[in-house]
């Protein structure tokens, strides 16, 4: 095994593993005010790469004025959906809630094929120079550099958010005990809705970030949102440092595998990692000791 | 055991299901509207047995497509490549199911709510991923199977081959039907309601939980194997896309929009989402918006399913009067 | 339960008499057609959606103006036009609701590769023949297993003896292949594999993705590691984009060829500037404005594009032009037969010679099933985000 063609495979993976690490903490976030998963969180992934598109290549807009008002645009869907479906949701049974948020899933993925059509959309990449060239066998592409920086940076404002200000602690308060929560004051349905408009909004940068190096059509969303959640189990589903861990490392290990063993087992590489992990840790890596969850 | 009343829905539902053939036959294009329940036919099968696991075992599988897949693949191995007689194919497809049922049943029923469903989710497309890259089997092309012969009788060769197969496969789920009442209705079939409902306390009054959902789970991936080989002799084409992660979450909301703890329910769940796309056809790109919507508004007023409307109706009346 | 049982025999006597009677009834009805009912199944929806609706478009435009022409045979066609959604299943209910139901008389398309190998039993059963709008040569081969199937496409055997002979030319022997998991993907890698040792070409790396894949970087730099002199890609226009974007992204210098499925202007679309240089074999008309005026082809394939840019204000793609052809090859054989009976258009569709299609000139037979020879594909190239004419 040549190490540059390795090195090459791990930066693959570091790419898509920014994107998993991203969606997981979406997963996360919402898993822990309202214990339910949304299945429809990939399609976030989608509408960021649509809505990037709409607003640079049919309006025009400068990359970073699209890019904010993308993540806007993304995160006011979330808080529609979450007031429109999920609250009045909220305490149905488990398959129930399951089985909302994939008829959610379809249907906004119907209206994206209704509204943006069925062809796949090329986005610009963020620089004019769209690679580097390190060695004959090792190339980065700029745009995987953006992705990482700005997962990076988004994850700070995040820790920085849930320790350092007011809303960020009732929101972890919240998470942690809603009861002694609500007891202080802390209005739960209001932390249900920012965890939507957050997860919502990592969605949707992920998508605007990641689709200038792959494409964006309307059937994208399905599979990042699987992963995602892999990825989030992998590292402890609810965990956000946990969740950040297990996306890098379903990222690296699903590139790295499908070029050592083959690209037509990609897909199962990753399930299977998360199938051992269901199996003999459930806790995920940073898990505690595993609380039940029904 | 079974109640009269099960007994009475039970033969009711038998000489529905028996002469529905021969009154469709009388339109124009019979075949047809008879060949519309084959494919009811084999997901019930599978629902059947879903419906055991999520309502009465209280364990969601979105798997049970792969399932499906390998029961399809055993016929194709025996019938195709063996050249062996189709009975052979079912009792492949019988004991892989069961082999590979009771092996991952022992982990993964461990597990509950997101984790199990995210466990069976990937051991579906685990399946469906190798089925995909199995050269042997024809691979993403997939492959053909010959005509459906039990013993001397070729299930294709008859005029119309659909009147063979729904006797085929109604017949199978009236056993299964009956089957499963008389589980529900015995002592285990009780443990199990009440397994559903606190397992910690079911487990105290000694009922051997573990046990129990072993057994629910490996019969409803038998059922599903039998239910694949089926329709993979009916489409005499398998492709590792024809039971796929869609069609598990759609078996799963089959038994949800039926009513969980209703086998009733589970056949008018089929019926409803086999149905719906048939009009929908009229819907055209539609189509995702309508299913998403009716699927979202269903489980948002009748959270208990549809067999549950006489009881709200009921309800309704009662308040009005009162 | 004995009672029950009882019960049941009285019952199933009763009502099979009432059957019976009402079977009889329906039998001595005459039949009045005034129609000639033909059945079209394309994925206008879902994944191969970008195929299936240019070809839904074509079929009902030509069934329109076949209608105000008079008709075929002094009798209106009526067109049924079913969505498969991509999905097999589907694809087998419709084509039992149209035979069974509807009646027609044949069905056109279906739009992929794996559901027209999905039906393709079904269709032999029901006798009734099927012109399928997808590529895979396996579709009409073996011969005896394709007795009611025909198809317009050309095949991807074809396609890929002309890049071979391309690459002979160009003195190139070893190829990296990548290929989508799917029918058209995978027939194509088959067909490669089969066609190689004959062109003295060999395969250093053969890899596939599938579509869910947001790219194949991967897959690329395995590839690259292999160093082969030319690069060959097999899926439609979606995935080609995808592998062109990762073949330029992780610098692999070389020449690219892909298939006739990326024909059409969604790839340029969804490939920008990385899609510029790639070689392929295709139908005339991406290249229609470069053809000579005294290619026997133009003046249909000009016709085609102007009614269907009248109708629909796009351009059409040779996706739409192969629904076209199979329309077309069916009403000829319709008028050939002068009849309306499946076995008679069966054998008129095999009967039929030197037809002037979109896709090239049809010569069908009792072993040929697709009737296209490699003149019905040009060479072209792509550059400056447009399609090239290399060679005629």
């Amino acid at each position: 095994m040549n190490l540059e063609i390795f090195l090459q495979y791990f930066i693959n993976g570091l790419t898509y593993g920014a994107i998993y690490a991203l969606i997981a903490l979406g997963f996360s976030v919402i898993y822990r005010t309202t214990e339910i998963i949304n299945f429809a969180q990939g399609e976030f992934v989608m509408l960021g790469g649509m809505f990037m598109f709409t607003f640079t290549k049919i309006c025009g807009l400068n990359l970073w004025l699209a890019l904010i008002l993308t993540i806007l645009t993304v995160s006011i869907i979330g808080i529609i959906i979450q007031q429109l479906f999920i609250r009045p949701a909220i305490n149905s049974p488990l398959v129930s809630i399951i089985i909302i948020t994939i008829g959610l899933s379809i249907a906004i993925q119907t209206t994206a094929m209704l509204l943006w059509g069925k062809n796949s959309l090329m986005l610009d990449h963020f620089s004019k120079i769209e690679t580097i060239k390190i060695t004959d066998e090792i190339i980065i592409a700029t745009q995987n550099i953006w992705i990482l920086a700005i997962t990076i940076i988004l994850m700070f404002i995040l820790h920085y958010f849930f320790e350092k200000t007011m809303l960020g602690k009732a929101f972890s308060a919240c998470a942690s005990n809603p009861t002694a929560a609500s007891l202080m004051g802390i209005n739960r349905n209001n932390m249900v809705l920012l965890s939507f408009f957050i997860s919502a909004l990592l969605g949707g940068i992920s998508g605007a970030i990641l689709c200038p190096l792959t494409n964006v059509n309307y059937h994208i969303g399905l599979s990042f949102g699987l992963k995602g959640f892999c990825a989030a189990i992998c590292g402890g589903i609810g965990n956000n440092i946990g969740a950040i861990l297990g996306g890098f490392m379903l990222g690296i290990v699903q590139e790295v595998g499908a070029g050592v063993i083959s690209s037509g087992y990609k897909d199962a590489i990753a399930f299977v990692i998360l199938i051992i992990f269901l199996v003999f840790k459930p806790s995920g890596i940073l898990g505690q000791k595993w609380t039940k969850r029904v | 055991m079974i109640t009269k009343k099960d007994t009475f829905q039970l033969s009711f539902f038998f000489i529905i299901m028996f002469f529905l053939p021969v009154i469709l036959n009388s339109f124009q294009g019979g075949g047809y509207y008879i060949g519309i329940f084959v494919p009811i036919g084999f997901f019930t099968l599978t629902a059947l047995g879903l419906n055991l696991l999520i309502g009465f075992a209280g364990q969601i599988s979105l798997g049970h497509a792969g399932f499906m897949t390998i029961g399809a693949y055993s016929s194709v191995y025996i019938c195709n490549k063996l050249g062996y007689s189709a009975l052979y194919g079912f009792a492949l497809s019988i004991l892989l199911n069961f082999i590979i049922g009771f092996l991952i049943s022992k982990p993964i029923l461990k597990l509950k709510g997101h984790y199990l469903a995210m466990a069976t989710l990937g051991i579906g497309l685990i399946i469906q991923i190798i089925s995909r890259e199995f050269m042997y089997f024809g691979g993403g092309e997939g492959i053909s199977l010959p005509d459906l012969k039990i013993f001397d009788f070729n299930f294709n060769d008859f005029k119309h081959k659909e009147f063979a197969y729904y006797y085929l496969v109604w017949l199978l789920n009236f056993c299964v039907l009956k089957l499963s009442l008389n589980f529900i209705n015995s002592k285990a079939g009780r443990a199990l309601k009440a397994l559903h409902i606190n397992e910690l306390a079911a487990q105290s009054l000694g009922i051997n939980v573990t046990a129990y959902k072993t057994f629910i789970f490996v019969f409803s991936t038998i059922l599903a194997g039998i239910s694949g080989s089926i329709a993979a002799h009916y489409n005499s084409y398998i492709l590792p896309t024809t039971f796929d992660l869609h069609t598990s979450i759609k078996l799963v909301t089959m038994v949800i929009l039926g009513g969980t703890l209703n086998i009733w329910g589970t056949l008018f769940g089929v019926f409803i989402l086999m149905i719906i796309p048939e009009l929908l056809g009229k819907f055209d790109e539609y189509e995702g918006i309508v299913l998403g919507a009716v699927l979202i508004v269903i489980l948002l007023f009748l959270p208990d399913g549809l067999t549950s409307i006489p009881k709200k109706l009921k309800r309704l009346c009662f308040k009005n009067n009162g | 339960m004995k009672k029950i049982l009882g019960y049941f025999a009285i019952l199933l006597m009763i009502l099979s008499l009432f059957a019976n009677c009402a079977k009889k009834e329906e039998q001595s009805a005459p039949q009045v057609e005034e129609k000639i009912k033909i059945g079209a199944i394309f994925a206008y929806t879902g994944p191969a959606s970008f195929l299936g609706e240019p070809e839904k478009k074509t079929a009902e435009m030509l069934a329109e103006k076949i209608n105000s022409q008079g008709g075929v045979l002094g009798k209106k066609i009526e067109l049924i036009v079913k969505d498969t959604a991509g999905d097999p299943q589907k694809a087998l209910n419709a084509i039992k609701e149209l035979v069974q139901k509807d009646g027609v008389v044949a069905i056109i398309g279906p739009t992929t590769s794996g559901v027209s190998l999905a039906i393709k039993n079904e269709m032999n059963n029901m006798q009734t023949p099927l012109i399928s709008c997808a590529a895979s040569e396996d579709i009409v081969v073996p011969i005896e297993e394709s007795k009611w199937i025909f198809k317009t496409p050309q095949s991807d055997r074809m396609a890929i003896e002309k890049i071979f002979e391309l690459m002979k030319e160009k003195k190139i022997t070893k190829i990296g292949l990548i290929t989508a998991d799917k029918g058209f993907g995978l027939g194509g890698a088959k067909q490669a594999e089969k066609l190689a040792p004959q062109f003295n070409i060999q395969i250093v790396a053969n890899e596939k993705f599938s579509s869910e894949d947001p790219d194949v970087n991967t897959q690329i730099t395995k590839i690259k590691s292999k160093k082969p002199q030319a690069i060959l890609c097999w899926d439609t226009d979606k995935g080609s984009a995808k592998v062109i974007k990762s073949i330029r992204t992780m610098k692999l210098d070389v020449p690219v060829y892909m298939s006739h499925g990326i024909a059409n202007d969604g790839y340029l679309m969804a490939a920008g500037e990385a899609g510029n240089g790639v070689i392929l074999p295709c139908g005339r008309l991406v290249v229609l404005d470069q053809l000579a005026d005294t290619h026997p082809q133009k003046a249909l394939l000009k016709s085609y594009s102007d009614e269907y840019m009248a109708k629909y204000n796009e351009k059409p793609n040779q996706f739409g032009g192969y629904a076209y052809d199979s329309l077309m090859i069916l009403v000829e054989a319709i008028k050939k037969a002068n009849s309306t009976d499946k076995e008679q258009i069966r054998s008129a569709i095999e009967q039929i010679k030197n037809f002037s299609g979109t896709a090239g000139t049809y010569n069908f037979s009792e072993t040929d099933h697709n009737g296209l020879d490699k003149s019905a594909f040009c060479i072209v190239e792509v550059k400056d985000g447009k399609w090239v004419l290399v060679q005629e």
